[in-house]
């Protein structure tokens, strides 16, 4: 199975919301909230985008 | 609870650096699966990280709020990681992954830092799944 390219996420949305297509890969809405990025999704037709938060720095982690 | 289908979701692929000043980019994968969090008639869809070393599901406190959920009414917790700890607050929610919906526990905090990705941890996900990941392959299979 392939993985999900995320490797355009950052540094672009470093620290915003972003909102998925279904494919989960495809961005179609950001903002510095869950509510700003799901309202412009909404506004290209997506209703139930898939959020995600783009980490602020992306370096190996461990929780 | 223990499901009785097999569900199958793909790693997702991210570039990093080894360390802050450097040019080389390091490929990695990580196990977050498309889920959704239910609360009273609100829901969100969001991406979260599979992580067998969290004892809970922990989340950004924004995402109580779109939830509707009153942050401070929660029981508190307190969580230790490898940064230190933050003070969160634990809410009663329901989960549904792919189509199966369940109840489950969410902390969550408003001290999590930058880089966290919120969790599925034992309490409230590995307690209803056999969890698989196959790095290799690059497939999570939850049954």
């Amino acid at each position: 199975m392939t993985a999900k390219n995320w490797t355009h996420l950052h540094p672009q949305y470093a620290g915003k919301w972003v909102a998925l297509a279904a494919d989960e890969t495809t961005v179609v809405g950001s903002g510095p909230s869950i509510k700003i990025a799901i309202k412009t999704a909404k506004k290209k037709g997506l209703e139930e985008p898939i959020l995600f938060r783009v980490p602020q720095d992306m370096y190996p982690y461990a929780g | 609870m223990r499901v009785k289908t097999k569900i199958s979701f793909r790693y997702s692929q991210i570039e990093t650096k080894p360390f802050p000043s450097s040019n080389r980019k390091v490929t990695l994968f990580r196990p977050i699966i498309p889920i959704t969090i239910l609360f009273k008639k609100q829901f969100v869809r969001m991406e979260t990280l599979i992580d067998s070393g969290a004892d809970y599901n922990i989340f950004h406190g924004d995402v109580a709020t779109y939830l509707g959920i009153n942050l401070t009414r929660g029981s508190k917790r307190t969580i230790h990681g490898i940064a230190g700890k933050i003070k969160g607050y634990e809410h009663k929610v329901e989960l549904k992954i792919d189509q199966i919906k369940f109840p489950s526990r969410i902390t969550f905090s408003n001290q999590l830092p930058n880089n966290f990705i919120c969790v599925l941890g034992g309490k409230g996900f590995f307690d209803h799944f056999q969890v698989n990941l196959d790095y290799n392959n690059k497939t999570i299979t939850l049954s």
